[in-house]
């Protein structure tokens, strides 16, 4: 079973459907007794990362998931993949989960691009796993992890952005995959394929 | 957008370079072609240049040693969203064809514009925006047959001939450079600047020894093929990304954007297509639209009444859960809590147009909570002597504010992207306010979607081209006037980047 975590994060129900079409048993909760028995986890996010690391407190998940996710595949998404790292530039004096060693940083201005960066973008794989093509993106601040082996994926807007970052069982992507056609659908392949292999 | 354009010559299924195309000075870089684009294809490069030599010596491809390893790099290259420009021996339509139909980007044609006028004519007809003719200049004279046979005519008059044909595109090459590391021809590509057509595009190729021969070079020519100096390491592979960085900082696509109108949870007003079962359902619209190709849907709640607006939220839910597509919901947003509901439905972002002048700080709380990239701002102007004035509710209401100023202030209170309409173009079809976008795109460093006032292709373009990164359009759109794809197809030929 797949579990996406509800912290009352945006319409998950789209996010659901779209894995659905790669893994059937797909649930949306915070109820830990369920994502006790889960066999991988789905971090969404819409939103700022102090407001999003606070309601994991409130909902008493924060320090649950800080080991749960060492143990599963975990797909971070946008916001989500930001609070898998040490802490974010958006909001100072909140620690992330620092699952990933990393920071989180605003896109600097340039006259040459503008911010935030929104639309569709090429990505520009660098390592295995390769992803391809264009990818929707909607955000102004990005992952920086202290590790660059981990980062699998950039895309170009002013400087080479981070975008996918792969470790171990840990997927994070900067943009949306159920929003980004093809590119999107092969992620979200990939990290079925990461739960199929850890349940052999 | 300048082109920058990695090399791959290919002989025998190995990557070598000619010095100026002499089959006797032959170097062998690799065995490994698929390798060696892939090297620089890691590099963010957004064209590659493809030639077969064998094809060329040879005179067609279709018997080429080469053909395989080509389809391969070709088919690469597309994966990655990449375009490709293949040259050598390629002499009919049905191989043109064949080429393109795998994903091909472009064709470069050097002697059959001059030996096979005819054949020329056709895939003109058929393929003239894929296709670059390639110029070998020795002393200003056109050279053709691997440069061994002097047309006598000189490049300006057959630059000319062909932009009359149909031609934009050229790769011109300086053939006592090419391969010797000698140095560009600058002076030659200063002069093509000033003689082409203003919508045509010269690559410069031949003789580029290093970052400064790029620069140069780019300072008059719109790309550059760059071979040599790539192999023998003159221009690193960091050095390659840098460039590629420095001459196209994104590779974000611009977008086309559909409004569509809802009221009562039904889309209004001039929405009719045959082809759909209920052209008033929202769902069944932004599948349509999205099948089209649009790249985000804005849904415009134009209710009048609290419960009708209610089904606004319904609308959001079915569409992000029925239909992948990323889309901003506007109309009716008064508070913080407004926002909420609708980005906790399922929109990518709200779009904020009255409230954000009557009550400014809904800006700043919006977008403390979900992030500036989810806070639109709107604005309705009205030109006024050289400035432009201020307008809400849905434009009845003159606020006497003015929209440079404005929207300067709207930035710095968190919005993240801003639609501008300009309600002296709105359904005129007569073209967008120019002068209105370009302003409003200087004055702000976040995205401009521009509105109001597309009527035809060309439309679009300007507005891209004076400092809109999106389009939007409503019943051009919904009459079917123009699609989308058509649309997308006529700016990727203007050199636009667009997602197709």
């Amino acid at each position: 079973m797949i579990v996406i975590i509800d912290y009352g994060s945006g319409n998950l129900r789209s996010i659901q459907k779209s894995i659905r079409k790669f893994y059937r048993d797909v649930r949306i909760t915070d109820d830990l007794n369920v994502i006790e028995k889960a066999d991988a986890l789905i971090l969404p996010g819409v939103g700022a990362f102090g407001d999003a690391v606070n309601k994991l407190i409130e909902d008493g998940l924060f320090d649950y998931l800080k080991l749960k996710i060492l143990k599963m595949p975990t797909l971070g998404i946008c916001l989500g993949m930001q609070l898998l790292f040490s802490y974010s530039e958006e909001t100072n004096g909140v620690n992330g989960l620092n699952i990933i060693p990393g920071k989180v940083v605003k896109l600097k201005k340039q006259s040459s691009i503008r911010i935030p960066h929104t639309g569709w973008n090429r990505i520009i794989p660098v390592t295995q796993p390769y992803f391809f093509g264009y990818a929707y993106f909607n955000h102004s601040f990005y992952c920086i992890p202290e590790d660059p082996k981990i980062i699998v994926s950039y895309v170009h807007h002013g400087s080479s952005i981070p975008v996918i970052i792969v470790r171990n069982n840990i997927i994070g992507t900067q943009f949306h995959p159920e929003k980004s056609k093809n590119t999107g659908n092969a992620i979200l392949k990939y990290f079925v394929s990461q739960i199929r292999r850890n349940l052999i | 957008m300048k082109k920058i354009i990695p090399a791959i010559d290919l002989y025998n299924n190995r990557v070598v370079r000619l010095i100026q195309g002499d089959f006797e000075h032959l170097t062998t870089y690799s065995i490994e072609p698929l390798k060696v684009i892939k090297n620089f294809l890691h590099k963010g490069v957004s064209n590659v240049h493809i030639v077969d030599l064998n094809g060329a010596k040879e005179g067609n491809i279709k018997n080429s040693i080469n053909f395989e390893t080509i389809i391969s790099l070709i088919k690469e290259c597309d994966k990655w969203g990449v375009e490709s420009q293949l040259g050598g021996g390629i002499r009919s339509k049905e191989i043109i064809e064949g080429l393109l139909n795998i994903g091909l980007g472009k064709i470069i044609l050097g002697s059959l514009p001059f030996e096979e006028k005819k054949i020329f004519a056709k895939i003109i007809q058929n393929f003239g925006e894929n296709i670059i003719v390639a110029l070998d200049v020795l002393n200003n004279k056109v050279r053709i047959k691997a440069w061994a046979q002097n047309t006598e005519i000189d490049l300006k008059t057959q630059l000319r001939a062909f932009e009359n044909e149909g031609i934009s595109n050229f790769i011109i090459t300086d053939i006592s450079r090419d391969g010797t590391l000698n140095g560009p021809n600058i002076e030659l590509y200063e002069k093509m600047k000033i003689l082409k057509k203003a919508e045509s595009e010269i690559i410069a190729s031949g003789g580029i020894r290093s970052l400064n021969d790029v620069k140069h070079v780019l300072k008059y020519a719109d790309g550059v093929v760059i071979g040599k100096a790539l192999y023998d390491n003159r221009i690193s592979g960091n050095n390659l990304e840098s460039i590629v960085l420095n001459y196209n900082p994104t590779n974000l696509i611009k977008r086309i954007i559909p409004c569509l109108d809802v009221k009562d949870g039904r889309v209004v007003k001039g929405v009719n297509f045959k082809n759909l079962k209920d052209s008033g359902d929202p769902v069944e619209l932004a599948k349509y639209y999205n099948s089209q190709g649009a790249d985000e849907l804005v849904f415009l709640d134009i209710s009048a009444t609290l419960e009708e607006r209610e089904s606004i939220l319904k609308v959001i839910r079915e569409v992000s859960e029925e239909v992948y597509i990323p889309f901003t919901v506007g109309g009716g947003i008064k508070n913080v809590e407004d926002i909420t509901k609708i980005i906790n439905a399922g929109a990518e972002k709200v779009c904020i147009n009255t409230a954000a002048v009557i009550n400014p700080k809904i800006i700043q709380l919006g977008s403390q909570k979900f992030g500036s990239q989810s806070i639109m701002v709107a604005i309705d102007v009205k030109k006024v002597n050289n400035s432009w004035e201020v307008y809400i509710k849905s434009g009845t209401e003159a606020t006497g504010i003015d929209a440079l100023f404005w929207v300067q202030d709207v930035v710095k209170r968190g919005a993240g992207e801003i639609l501008i309409t300009s309600m002296d173009r709105d359904g005129t079809q007569t073209g967008y306010d120019l002068d209105l976008i370009r302003s409003i795109s200087k004055a702000v460093p976040v995205p401009i979607i521009a509105s109001g006032g597309a009527g035809n292709y060309n439309h679009f373009y300007q507005a891209i081209n004076n400092g809109a990164e999106a389009v939007l359009a409503a019943s051009l759109f919904h009459k079917r006037m123009i699609t989308i794809r058509d649309l997308k197809y006529f700016l990727r030929n203007k050199n636009i980047r667009v997602r197709i």
